[in-house]
């Protein structure tokens, strides 16, 4: 799998599908580790479809909620789709006392969330236009030099997925990015303030309407929407929508 | 559309109607208002078998850019 980072990687034009894997190669974003990992993270192999559930609990344990995938099948669940749906992905920590907050689309944020002690839920989409096959799967490590995100996925414990595939699968959802933690958590673990700005707790107000599926495919539309944070005034400021 | 739709929308796509109403008591007007109408269409994270995927999805990478 490295090779396969590395080939396509190296190779030119590759701005176009994998635009943060390329700036991302350029330079380990600063004050982030080469590597880690957070071991601790639980595992909960998923079921038949749920791995809405199944990563769901990944991060809500992590944070200190006593729950298992099963208990949230009734909250995020839809038996019909066979599937979660991101809102609901975004309001069931609510139940347990804990906040959520969608990450802004960038590659370089999940990793520092995930150097900031907090596992990352992503949806990605494994499926070929036009068709789609959406899946949550928790990123809890990453290893720059190898340029690999270690995931907590579907009945992997410890997938190790190229940056390129992981960006490939991961933007057909805009980047849809989302930590779990308690009030206040991110304030006793700033990411870094400078150049990650977030975020503010998930309340339902702040979903970006996904566009109609045909033409959506911009793999920088997630891109555009994210506000620079060099002008920003405070510490910690938002990221909104 | 309100909570009560939601619910029954809920309904349909296979759930209990108590657990759909509580479901949506969980949820903020904003959350009901984004998903209200949208449950059949809004993306759903599901499948299992992602890692084989990925193996799909990184011969079309290979391919493209080898092509090039």
């Amino acid at each position: 799998m490295a090779g396969v980072f590395f080939l396509v990687a190296h190779l030119g034009g590759c701005a176009l599908f994998i635009p943060q894997t390329e700036a991302l190669r350029e330079a380990l974003p600063a004050g982030l580790p080469e590597r880690l990992e957070l071991e601790q993270v639980p595992f909960f192999p998923q079921d038949d479809y749920q791995c809405g559930p199944a990563a769901l609990a990944t991060a809500l344990v992590h944070s200190g909620a006593k729950v298992a995938p099963d208990d949230l099948v009734d909250q995020v669940y839809l038996p019909a789709r066979q599937g979660s749906l991101q809102i609901e992905m975004l309001a069931a920590p609510r139940r347990y006392g804990l906040v959520s907050y969608r990450l802004a689309p960038r590659f370089e944020d999940l990793l520092r969330e995930v150097a900031a002690g907090n596992p990352v839920i992503v949806l990605q989409d494994y499926g070929v236009w036009p068709f789609s096959i959406w899946h949550y799967a928790v990123a809890v490590g990453y290893d720059y030099p190898e340029g690999e995100v270690v995931l907590r996925s579907g009945e992997r414990k410890r997938l190790s997925m190229p940056f390129a595939i992981l960006e490939y699968t991961w933007k057909e959802s805009d980047y849809w990015a989302m930590v779990a933690m308690p009030p206040g958590g991110f304030r006793r673990l700033p990411p870094n303030p400078v150049t990650s700005p977030r975020l503010r707790p998930w309340n339902g107000s702040a979903m970006p309407a996904r566009q109609p599926l045909p033409m959506q495919r911009s793999c920088v539309a997630g891109l555009t929407t994210s506000p620079r944070p060099s002008d920003s005034p405070t510490p910690i400021t938002r990221w909104e929508n | 559309m309100g909570r009560s739709e939601v619910a029954s929308q809920l309904q349909a796509l296979g759930m209990d109607l108590k657990i759909a109403k509580d479901r949506v008591a969980a949820m903020t007007d904003q959350e009901i208002h984004a998903l209200s109408g949208k449950l059949e269409s809004l993306p759903a994270g599901a499948t299992n078998n992602g890692w084989a995927w990925a193996v799909v999805i990184a011969v079309v990478i290979w391919a493209v850019y080898r092509w090039k």
